[in-house]
């Protein structure tokens, strides 16, 4: 494999500013990377998948990122089940952390 | 597909961190067995999982997806351990299903002319015309991947389409595109060959996951999550077919999903269904068992043991783009061509 370390960084470049424009598309499809933005390998994590699915597990490296590795089974939450987690979500941060 | 050839994939992902045997066969370990089963203390102790950790069964997988017949041959592990491997040489092609369709051709195309996408946030999505008109809303408004005027949607139709789409950096003129690759511009399939231990090597810490995994049953790599940020930063969808599969230059068809196709053989306790082997030698199994439930006591990797397999992983739905989460064994290797 060969790195283009130039290339590189002008793509990552690039691609921080795509994420900035990303980040209020409504739509956020990076949860379970920034569900382990503020952690290390192995820790807990958590992230909601709509307005009623909680995934939990732990922090796995692929390749250079950390991510969210489901390990439980998904719970489905009942509306009004859980008032903090509910209003997390309203305030449009989809991760939970520990 | 775009960018997720192994060299791509791990190149993308670098990019990333800015925004960002059911065997029974085998019949090995029999020393173990037999001590559990001759020992003279109680026989309510403790089953010792190891003793009983099933190996590779190269009578599970299916003939047609294979190059030739596995074979054994000596191998270093990625810890150093030196030892016998199974040597798996798949021809690039499943053996029981078609490759395709990814991409629709118009906004009216319904979900039988398109496959999935998914891009880890838990939803799965069919790739019909309704999606092609619902990425504005999903991804943002300079999304447009089709022709007002006709309807008809921007697919890397041509093998210069989908190489010049398929890389890190996005030839501009492909951006806004669904990104398809035909696996004929591969010969039809791209022959590639692993090595897997005959004996699984247990880590004390797991490994981090490679670009490649494994290999299922119906003879196609098993892949790591697909780059899918690098992917939608160049507005494209490098669309998955309904197996979770998708084809690029480099190692032609592979998974990123489970959606069934690699289950060809049917549990028989209740348990998930096995769907392939991971590079370390540990069995793949189904997320769900045959009552639909999941288990409660996967580790990191997504993986557990029991008294009939010992250590094995079970594979996440396929929104969350894996399989599984780290490699809890020693890997083998995997390598282009038949070597
Ligand atoms: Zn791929
Ligand atoms: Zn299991």
């Amino acid at each position: 494999m060969k790195i283009d370390l130039t290339r590189l960084a002008v793509v990552s470049l690039s691609l921080c500013f795509t994420s900035l424009s990303f980040a209020h598309s409504g739509h956020v499809h990076k949860a379970p990377l920034i569900a382990c933005q503020s952690l290390s390998k192995g820790e807990s994590c958590r992230y909601m998948v709509g307005k009623d699915k909680v995934y939990k597990g732990t922090c796995q490296l692929f390749e250079e990122t950390l991510m969210c590795v489901r390990n439980q089974p998904i719970e489905y939450l009942t509306p009004l089940s859980d008032p903090k987690l509910a209003s997390v979500k309203d305030n449009e941060s989809i991760t939970l952390q520990k | 597909m775009q960018s997720d050839n192994p060299r791509f994939s791990v190149h993308l992902c670098f990019y990333i961190i800015c925004a960002i045997g059911i065997s029974a066969c085998s019949g090995g370990d029999s020393e173990d067995n037999a001590t559990s089963l001759s020992d003279d203390t109680s026989s309510s102790e403790t089953v010792d999982n190891e003793a009983i950790q099933t190996s590779l069964d190269p009578d599970l997988f299916l003939a047609a997806g294979l190059a030739e017949s596995i074979t054994t041959t000596a191998c270093t592990l990625t810890d150093g351990t030196q030892t016998e491997c199974f040597k798996v040489v798949i021809n690039g092609a499943p053996a029981n299903a078609d490759i395709g369709p990814f991409c629709p051709r118009n906004i009216t195309d319904d979900a039988t002319q398109g496959g999935v996408w998914f891009d880890g946030s838990g939803e799965l999505y069919q790739v019909d015309g309704s999606f092609i008109l619902s990425l504005p809303d999903l991804y943002g408004s300079d999304w447009q991947l089709y022709d007002e005027a006709t309807g008809e949607v921007f697919v890397t139709d041509s093998q210069i389409a989908c190489e010049a789409a398929a890389r890190p950096d996005v030839d501009p003129e492909y951006q806004n595109h669904c990104v398809e690759c035909s696996i004929d511009y591969y010969d039809g399939g791209v022959t590639q060959t692993l090595l897997i231990p005959v004996e699984p090597v247990a880590l004390a810490n797991p490994n981090s996951l490679s670009a490649d995994l494994g290999v299922s049953l119906n003879g196609v790599v098993i892949a790591g999550p697909a780059p899918v940020n690098a992917i939608l930063s160049a507005n494209t969808i490098a669309a998955f077919d309904d197996c979770g599969g998708h084809v690029n230059p480099a190692e032609g068809y592979h998974y990123h999903a489970a959606l069934g196709c690699s289950d060809v053989i049917s549990s028989l306790d209740g348990h998930a269904n096995i769907l392939g082997y991971a590079l370390d030698g540990y069995g793949i199994y189904a997320m769900l068992n045959s009552e639909g439930e999941e288990d409660f006591d996967l580790d990191e990797c997504r993986g557990h043991s029991d008294e009939t397999r010992g250590y094995h992983y079970h594979a996440a739905s396929a929104a969350e783009n894996m399989f599984i989460g780290c490699f809890k064994g020693a890997q083998g290797s995997i390598t282009v061509g038949s070597n």
